[in-house]
């Protein structure tokens, strides 16, 4: 019965995280992080957040705030959208506004596209040696008759494009 | 923001379904139908023992010599 009892300390001491650590020296209780907090969010399909924008508010807006629980035909059109800034970022039509960003991509990719031109440039020019003497003019003149000989491709392909009776190419 | 999804879907589902069967359609008649009418062309007049004999005076068959 000790030994389970030092074995159940042990056990919960290894598997404390750094926040349970920082707790030790609160009272208990451990501060919650932001992330671990409802958070607000502009986007199409969530149109009422879980929180607010403004978090902190001033002590006007907090004056606002304490006007807004009576009527509201008594604000006016600025202390409205005053209100609807506090609990919102962007309005849908400032959220769904597209932006240049096409630009920049397009712009980029075209440029390391480029960038990858001029490398390859630069290795056949200086770091390749020759290519195989089965791409000279003679063997691929050669290699051509000889497929012509033995008909390949006689339906659609390199044979269908040869006119054998006048003994040229099809027009 | 009324009837996002259904409308959304319903464009995505149409446009789907015309790019699909565009696609089907293009390739039977660009590919597929040409493909066959070259086909039955080649061998309404092909005469396999002519080009055998081309073939064998040519040199390629190795069993059957040009001599």
């Amino acid at each position: 019965m000790l030994a389970s009892r030092v074995f159940g300390i042990v056990g919960r001491r290894s598997i404390c995280t750094s926040l349970c650590l920082r707790a030790h020296g609160h009272a208990g209780v451990v501060k919650a992080e932001d992330y671990t907090l409802p958070a607000y969010v502009d986007r199409r399909d969530v149109p009422l957040p879980e929180v607010a924008f403004v978090r902190d508010l001033s002590a006007q807006q907090k004056a606002l705030k304490e006007k807004e629980k009576a009527s509201w035909s008594a604000l006016s059109v600025d202390e409205k959208v005053e209100l609807y800034r506090m609990k919102f970022n962007e309005s849908y039509a400032e959220m769904n506004k597209g932006t240049n960003e096409w630009k920049t991509i397009l712009g980029g990719v075209l440029f390391f596209l480029g960038l990858t031109g001029i490398i390859f440039i630069w290795q056949k020019h200086f770091m390749y040696g020759p290519i195989p003497h089965t791409f000279s003019e003679e063997w691929l003149s050669a290699q051509t008759k000889r497929m012509l000989d033995m008909r390949m491709n006689p339906v659609e392909g390199i044979s269908a494009q040869w006119d054998f009776d006048k003994n040229e190419w099809k027009k | 923001m009324r009837r996002l999804l259904a409308r959304r879907m319903k464009f995505h589902l149409l446009g789907a379904f015309l790019v699909s069967v565009g696609c089907a359609t293009l390739y039977k008649f660009g590919i597929a139908e040409p493909r066959k009418r070259a086909y039955a062309e080649f061998y309404k007049s092909y005469d396999p023992m002519k080009d055998f004999e081309a073939m064998k005076a040519a040199g390629v068959l190795e069993c059957a010599p040009p001599k």
